[in-house]
């Protein structure tokens, strides 16, 4: 019988450092001024709308804004 | 002046003209204003309209104040400077406590009325408006540092909301 090697797992020390890492990076958004959150989730908008148009229609308001924030 | 502060001048615009009587944003961009940055398409605003006649209540005078300007509605929306809005006149007692309760925050010099972590959380828990991704939201409000906790088990508990 064939033998498979296992894929390498990472360890829990880079886990955890991952998950650090995302920790941070939600916590310097959340201290972003107002106007760059609002330019963030045009960014956002720009960035997702493809991949809704992919599963369904978008609805009107659905769009990016048409606003220089 | 740019467009997202724009359509939030409108907004007290229209209070001060009687259009409305007050305003709050809700929804995600309310949530933008307290945490971080979440895809969405448009501006929630809660609203108390001017006392009516009759029992049925009408966006017609808001919408019509927004279209002398040149933003017109298109279905549930107007788009005020690029930005779709939809007016949502408060619909229960929690809605008219949020409205009551919102902070008035600074966006670009423009003062805003934006409902409170708390009542966006209660909000999101009323029955009629729970999805799977407003209480993953609800949860990534509760996890911010200055979330009074005490505050929202109070809400729930007067409003008998559960998660």
């Amino acid at each position: 019988m064939a033998t498979t090697t296992q894929p390498g797992r990472p360890t829990p020390e880079l886990l955890a450092a991952l998950r650090q890492g995302k920790a941070t990076l939600r916590r310097e958004r959340h201290m972003l001024s107002l106007p760059e959150k609002v330019r963030a989730v045009i960014e956002l908008q720009r960035a997702c709308l493809p991949l809704l148009a992919r599963q369904r229609t978008p609805r009107p308001w659905e769009r990016v804004w048409d606003t220089d924030t | 002046m740019t467009g997202f502060a724009i359509a939030l001048a409108a907004l007290n615009e229209m209070k001060a003209a009687g259009a409305l009587r007050d305003y709050a944003v809700s929804g995600a961009m309310a949530l933008v204003f307290w945490t971080e940055p979440v895809a969405t398409y448009d501006l929630d605003v809660l609203v108390w309209l001017p006392a009516s006649e009759g029992p049925i209540v009408s966006l017609r005078d808001v919408y019509g104040w927004l279209a002398a300007r040149g933003w017109n509605a298109h279905a549930e929306h107007v788009l005020v400077a690029g930005v779709p809005v939809q007016f949502l006149p408060a619909y229960d007692a929690l809605a008219d406590e949020a409205l009551t309760t919102a902070a008035t925050l600074d966006y670009s010099g423009v003062p805003v009325r934006v409902v409170r972590p708390e009542y966006l959380v209660a909000l999101y828990l009323e029955p009629q408006a729970r999805t799977a991704k407003r209480r993953e939201r609800a949860a990534a409000l509760c996890e911010d540092p200055g979330f009074d906790h005490q505050l929202l088990q109070d809400i729930m508990m007067r409003f008998h909301l559960t998660w």
